[in-house]
């Protein structure tokens, strides 16, 4: 019974925890301009965090090392600091993004501007890595996020027209939208689905929770059915607004409106349920950006690092965290649009997988490190097509954003 | 690494805030179509009570930011195509100043008043567009 | 003198350019029941062509996937060779001078 429970509880929050600010709103603004047109990304994009999220759990619990340990390792520390920056420069982009989630789903909550919940959330998010334990934040948070689960509730009660949404979702190019833009939402939809923190804190997590060699067939059903599902919530909040907003040509552009559809469809009740379903879901992704911020530095450079830690003992790992709030904090505080921040760092995490993602799939092939568990041939088949997409998607992910000007 | 993304992300933040030029009025009249539908519709479920108060005025906040932004658009772009762009900016104009008094009063003094006021915008904006579309 | 500072040092013989160095192998002289124990000594440099930086491992006989990536990754190293650390004439941190009969052997480790 209480394996029956443990098991639930992982998938459960794997769901939860799969969707973040980035992939709610991508989904929504891509949901009411292209519809399902681009519904296969999400497919595609999913399909690649399993596989990948699978390798890195799989080598976090046969090594008991995380990421950055061994990518200073494998690359050597000249190479291995050039890809810390740039992770961790996006994995900051990524934070500054989830707090403004925070702020603007309470805004929805309360009408006080997000301005002022921005500080709030920041702190909230310090106190809660500070204090609260691995399991109990991880658990929390993703339990609420479940909340989510309103907007497949929403798409069912709008009623789905199949054909048409199977139109779109057949159709690869909309008439009315250019190429460039069609590609570079792609992108963007890819890039929310493999956002890196994902699995840099996914492998870190494990370390920080002990995993061994036995935990490997939870770690296998976390991924394999969670992350699925929360694929699926991706594709009912697109749905929500290819039913709601595409039809009437209106495009999403703020928070506010992303969840319109969903008050239409269910009134208050689930209007409710789905804000505080979003700020769960953006404040559990801010508390692992923040880690996965604290996580690479310290594993980089060989400082003690891990929630169990007391802050005295891992000082400079905390230290980083409280850093990279505060510079969040003045970024969000220049008024910029936390959409439009969300929005870039999506694109950026597109442009960024290749770093985390070259490593893992090396070291889950390196039986020094993996004994037996080295990757089977069907994974590595997989994996490395999915490096080669990856590789693309990075590539193309810049000239898409300057052709398209943010996909405007 | 680093220098080169930051350049990246410098470039496009550059780029998003011109935007492009091809055709001012047309989008201009879009974001404001597009403010004043969710105004509508959330002030719709407010008056049969489907959503918060406090929502529903975070909508209409954010409807009056967009009409905003859209006015300034069309200051930027009065240099090219005046004609265009002044009859944009009558319609326009006027979407906005009904949300910014909406707003302004309170989501928790709309009524159908209110919203027939939106809907007569609404019009406007469609009629126009049509005529920019030709 | 630190030993990161030889990687990338350019690589001359003869008074001209072949390479640069991008590893340094070291070699632990001791071994006690199974674990190597001791000081390790420098054992030689691997000079490649072309600056390509780290092998990522592949420079093992035995790492040999995922496939693409490992033919990738001996591919771009390929003409590396390694030279024992007796064989260098000089060494600074803006080059290592081999000796013209400097022996040049494979880069790959069993």
């Amino acid at each position: 019974m209480k394996k029956i429970f443990a098991v639930a509880l992982g998938i459960l929050t794997a769901i939860g925890g799969f969707l973040d600010i980035g992939d709610i709103v991508t989904n929504a603004v891509v949901g009411s301009r292209f519809g399902w047109s681009l519904a296969w990304v999400v497919v595609v994009g999913v399909a690649g965090i399993c596989v990948f999220a699978h390798m890195a759990g799989k080598v976090a619990a046969v090594s008991g090392r995380a990421t950055f340990e061994l990518i200073r390792e494998r690359l050597g520390p000249r190479m291995a600091l050039a890809n810390l920056s740039a992770s961790f420069f996006i994995n900051l982009l990524t934070l500054t993004a989830e707090v403004g989630g925070i702020a603007l789903a309470l805004q929805l909550a309360s009408s006080v501007n997000y301005l002022l919940w921005v500080p709030v959330a920041a702190f909230a998010v310090w106190l809660v890595v500070w204090r609260v334990g691995f399991e109990l934040m991880e658990n929390v948070t993703g339990l609420i996020g479940l909340l989510l689960i309103g907007f497949a509730v929403a798409f069912f009660l709008l009623g789905p027209d199949w054909g048409e949404l199977g139109r779109q979702a057949a159709q690869l190019m909309p008439t009315q939208e250019s190429p460039a833009t069609y590609w570079f939402y792609a992108v963007a939809l890819f890039g929310a689905a493999l956002t890196p923190y994902e699995v840099f804190f996914f492998s870190s997590g494990a370390v920080e929770e002990g995993w061994s060699v036995k935990d490997l067939g939870q770690s296998r059903l976390n991924v394999l059915v969670g992350f699925p599902l929360g694929g699926f919530l991706s594709l009912a909040i697109a749905g929500c607004a290819a039913l709601a907003l595409l039809p009437i040509g209106v495009e999403v552009g703020t928070l506010s409106q992303v969840v319109l559809p969903v008050a239409e469809a269910g009134g208050t009740l689930l209007l409710v349920a789905i804000i505080l379903g979003i700020v769960a879901a953006t404040f559990g992704a801010a508390l692992e950006t923040t880690l996965s911020a604290g996580y690479t530095l310290a594993q980089f450079f060989g400082w003690t690092w891990g929630k169990s830690k007391a802050p005295a003992q891992a000082a400079r790992f905390h230290t980083t965290m409280i850093v990279c709030l505060v510079i969040g904090l003045g970024v969000l505080a220049t008024g910029v649009d936390p959409v439009m921040v969300t929005e870039v760092s999506v694109v950026f995490s597109a442009v960024a997988l290749p770093l985390t993602y070259l490593p893992i799939l090396i070291v889950a092939n390196d039986p020094d490190y993996m004994g037996e568990h080295v990757n089977s041939r069907a994974l590595n088949v997989a994996g490395q097509a999915y490096f080669g997409l990856i590789l693309v998607a990075a590539v193309a992910a810049v000239p898409l954003m300057i052709v398209t000007g943010v996909g405007q | 690494m680093v220098a080169r993304l930051l350049l990246a992300l410098a470039a496009v933040l550059a780029l998003t805030g011109c935007g492009s030029t091809e055709d001012a009025a047309q989008r201009s009249v879009a974001e404001a179509r597009s403010a004043v539908i969710f105004a509508h519709d959330a002030g719709r479920l407010l008056l049969n009570d489907r959503a918060s108060r406090a929502y529903v005025q975070v909508v209409f906040d954010d409807s009056l930011d967009q009409a905003a932004d859209a006015e300034r658009d069309l200051q930027g772009a009065s240099g090219v195509e005046p004609q265009r762009v002044a009859t944009a900016h009558r319609v326009v104009d006027a979407a906005a100043s009904v949300l910014d008094e909406l707003t302004d009063a309170g989501v928790g003094t709309l009524d159908e008043s209110g919203l027939t006021r939106l809907q007569a915008a609404l019009r406007e904006l469609d009629a126009v567009a049509e005529e920019l579309e030709r | 003198m630190y030993l990161a500072e030889l990687v990338d040092a350019p690589v001359l013989q003869a008074g001209s350019r072949i390479g640069h160095v991008v590893d340094v192998r070291l070699f632990v002289p001791r071994h006690t029941e199974g674990q190597r124990v001791g000081t390790p000594e420098v054992f030689g440099v691997v000079v490649c062509p072309r600056r390509t930086g780290s092998f990522l491992g592949f420079e093992r006989t035995d790492a040999r996937a995922p496939a693409l990536l490992a033919a990738f990754f001996r591919w771009r190293a390929r003409g590396s060779f390694l030279v024992l650390w007796d064989d260098l004439a000089a060494v600074s941190k803006d080059a290592v001078e081999l000796r013209p009969e400097a022996m040049r052997w494979s880069p790959a480790l069993a």
